[in-house]
């Protein structure tokens, strides 16, 4: 079997953060493997590493990753900035979106998209035609269109601040969505919102990583694979089962 | 005794010894510089021309200048060569050629298509203006003013104690005088359109605004030049200063607002593609603006000035707070690359109780650019129940990059509000990760986020399809976006690695 029917694969990933003496080992070694139209979810203690794997995976600039190689679509990735990985078609929703004061949400959907038509060797949306795209979006995720003129992210409660990663996801159409808590601080309408707006998403040619400590998104989100990170490594590797053995029992029996 | 020899054993001209700005024969000329020009600038020239002897020329230590080098601008300070000669100096531009009708339709704005008047080397040029109804446009020498308007013109000339400012009033050819009579309410703002001619020229350009009882008007001004094509091929142009003195008088309930797009912002060129890109030309070049004003009771006054910068760029605003009621508010948005520098000098006045002045000033610098701003709010004794801040925050893009700040409190009165404050920062790597993660190569990441720091002081010029603004997408507001957005994709450099990795 070739590395490229596998949408992503990590493998030995070792990454540490700091310089000298504050150097900390975060990663100690992942290996995930995601196919084409598979939905795999993480979960895992808290300080684990699971941001810190989502993070690494979209570019962060902070983080150095000693060994191991990241594959999408079977090209290491590692090299490549956090831009040129967005437009390849990875997404991160983030477990904390920020604040952005004084640049304007919708403006800005609207500069990201046309960054991946560009990339795609596609001319730039007219402004009119993506504000039709962007209304559209916006109501299948229950969204009011006064979050057009707001600022990204700013004055957000938490579970609109997530609800607008959602949003971009939507717009931008990411191959790799990793979702970072996503479902954290939604209230239980809000969640049936964000699960319509990723089982949307879901489908061949796609892929979506969870990161999450519940089972409540799972059961809106089938996932095929589950997989449990903890101490800077996956210790356990299962079907959608395996959750819900975690959300009886924690995660104690995983790590001893 | 001729007043040129009272003043030239002082050598008040002399104090910055490698560069003597004017020489003594050069001084001696101004007295009959000023004899000579027309009668009716005589008092108002006269006025400046001792103020300036008072104060002398600007020197090294000079808390006016703080944070400039004087010897940067001292060698302009000569007089303008129609001035050494007085029989020269007929009102015509010193160099170059007149705008044409392309450079002056280029440089229109929306909301300002039929209300403009064209300045040439800060002298008005009215065939070639068209004031908006509701002001009246003139010259000194022609306008026979109120006895007390003359007055208080007569005493900002005599009080000044900028040397820059005095300067200009001694040697502007013949002050621009706008109008806005009692309760008039102008539809259109008033455009200004300075062009500069030449390489090596000095211009100054004294303005006087009187805004009537209750009158409300908006003037805009840009700068272009018109130097590059001036400049015969082969000859090497040298920068030219540019003095710009505007004076603004608002009697009690009048409203102005004076919303200023530097030079550096657009150049004639850039627009219609008949005069030269003028780039080069303006990063050469020395700006001095000055707004003084004196807001009686109730009056209101927002004054935006927003550029990015030059060879030197200093922006005064000497405000007064004289009837009770009045606002001022004062802002800055500036975007610096290269070794451009601009400096702001603020000096508000609450001379009487119950006024508030605002000031903010944003500056982003990059490369190796320096910005300033000297502000500070004076509270007379009597001016009880004043509010008054100021906030001054700086954008630091590049280690090499300089922002300075000195907010001031003198205050004499005990029952005020008074803040001031100043940051400095580098932009927020989680925000720039955040955009680019979206897609945006680093370069828009950093430009939007820049625009985002100082859209805040940009919003107060209103947006366009406000109302008072001509929905479109050349308002005067977004002119001021472009200017500094273009600035920003065009020279803005990228995160350095040790930056990002930090
Ligand atoms: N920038 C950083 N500086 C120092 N330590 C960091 C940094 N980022 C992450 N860490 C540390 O790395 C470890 C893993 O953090 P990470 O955010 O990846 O955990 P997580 O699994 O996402 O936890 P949670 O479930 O709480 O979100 C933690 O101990 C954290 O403190
Ligand atoms: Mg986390």
């Amino acid at each position: 079997m070739t590395t490229a029917t596998y949408m992503l694969e990590v493998k030995g990933l070792e990454a540490t953060i700091g310089e000298d003496e504050g150097i900390t080992q975060i990663l100690k070694g992942i290996n995930l493997a995601v196919k084409t139209g598979e939905v795999h979810a993480i979960m895992g203690p808290n300080g684990s590493g699971k941001s810190t794997l989502s993070k690494i995976i979209a570019g962060h600039p902070d983080y150095r990753v000693s060994k191991g190689e990241v594959l999408f679509n079977g090209e290491n990735i590692l090299e490549l900035e956090a831009d040129e990985r967005a437009r390849k078609g990875i997404f991160l929703g983030f477990q904390y979106p920020v604040e952005i004061p004084g640049v304007n949400n919708a403006e800005f959907l609207r500069m990201a998209y046309n960054q991946r038509r560009k990339a795609e060797g596609k001319e730039e949306a007219d402004p009119l035609d993506f504000e039709e795209i962007l209304d559209a979006k916006m109501k299948t995720l229950d969204m009011d269109g006064r979050y057009k003129e707001r600022s990204i992210n700013e004055g957000f409660s938490g579970g609109e601040k997530k609800r607008n990663e959602i949003l971009q996801m939507a717009i931008l159409d990411p191959a790799l969505a990793i979702l970072d808590e996503t479902d954290s601080g939604l209230d239980v309408d809000a969640l049936k919102i964000v699960a319509g707006g990723i089982n949307r998403l879901r489908g061949p040619g796609k892929a979506i990583v969870l990161i999450t400590h519940y089972q409540r998104l799972l059961d809106y989100v089938q996932p095929d694979v589950v997989h449990v990170l903890s101490g800077g490594k996956i210790v356990k590797t299962g079907g959608k089962d395996l959750a819900l053995e975690v959300e009886k029992q924690g995660y104690d029996w995983l790590v001893k | 005794m001729t007043e040129a020899a009272a003043i030239a054993p002082k050598t008040m001209f002399m104090r910055e010894p490698p560069h003597p700005a004017i020489t003594p024969s050069q001084e001696a000329a101004i007295p009959r510089w000023i004899a000579e020009g027309p009668a009716a600038l005589a008092d108002i020239r006269t006025a400046a021309f001792n103020a300036l002897k008072k104060t002398g020329l600007p020197h090294t230590g000079s808390e006016d200048f703080s944070f400039i080098r004087v010897g940067e601008f001292l060698p302009h300070l000569g007089p303008p060569a129609a001035a050494a000669n007085p029989a020269t100096g007929a009102i015509a531009p010193t160099a170059g050629r007149l705008p044409t009708q392309a450079d002056i339709q280029g440089q229109l704005v929306a909301e300002a298509r039929g209300s403009y008047l064209v300045l040439v080397d800060g002298t008005y040029v009215p065939e070639l203006s068209k004031p908006g109804n509701g002001f009246q446009v003139s010259t000194l020498s022609r306008e026979t003013l109120p006895a007390d308007l003359r007055a208080s013109l007569v005493r900002v000339a005599a009080e000044e104690t900028d040397a820059v400012a005095a300067l200009g009033m001694v040697f502007s050819r013949d002050p621009l005088v706008i109008q806005v009579a009692a309760k008039a309410v102008p539809a259109e703002p008033l455009l200004l359109l300075h062009f500069h001619t030449g390489s090596g020229v000095r211009s100054d350009a004294f303005i006087l605004y009187h805004g009537g009882k209750l009158s409300e008007a908006r003037v805009l001004a840009r700068h272009a030049s018109l130097a590059d094509s001036a400049t015969p091929p082969g000859a090497v142009a040298t920068g030219s200063m540019e003095n710009v003195h505007t004076v603004a008088l608002l009697d009690d309930g009048a409203s102005l607002k004076f919303l200023e797009a530097g030079a550096g912002a657009q150049s004639a060129g850039a627009q219609t593609g008949t005069a030269g890109s003028g780039e080069n030309t303006v990063n050469r070049d020395i700006h001095f603006r000055k707004l003084t004003a004196r807001l009686h009771r109730d009056s209101r006054l927002l004054a935006i000035s927003a550029h990015t910068g030059s060879r030197l760029t200093r922006n005064s605003f000497s405000v007064d707070l004289a009837g009770e009621g009045a606002e001022a508010e004062v802002d800055g948005a500036t975007v610096l690359t290269g070794n451009r520098q601009s400096h702001n000098f603020v000096r508000i006045r609450h001379l009487v109780p119950h006024c508030v002045s605002r000031q903010h000033f944003k500056s982003v610098a990059a490369d190796q650019s320096r910005s300033s701003v000297d502000g500070t709010i004076y509270v007379a004794k009597d001016a009880q129940q004043t509010n008054a801040y100021q906030l001054i925050n700086n954008l630091m893009l590049s280690d090499e990059a300089r922002a300075d700040s000195k907010p001031q409190l003198m205050i004499h009165a005990d029952d005020v509000k008074c803040s001031h404050g100043a940051t400095s920062g580098k932009l927020d790597p989680a925000q720039q990760f955040y955009l680019e993660s979206r897609g945006l190569p680093p370069l828009q990441a950093r430009a939007l986020l820049t625009v985002a720091f100082i859209a805040e002081v940009l919003e107060k010029a209103g947006k366009s399809g406000e109302a008072g603004a001509t929905p479109g997408s050349d308002g005067f507001r977004d002119i001021l976006d472009h200017a500094l957005l273009d600035t920003l994709k065009n020279r803005l450099p990228a995160a350095s690695e040790g930056e990002r990795h930090a």
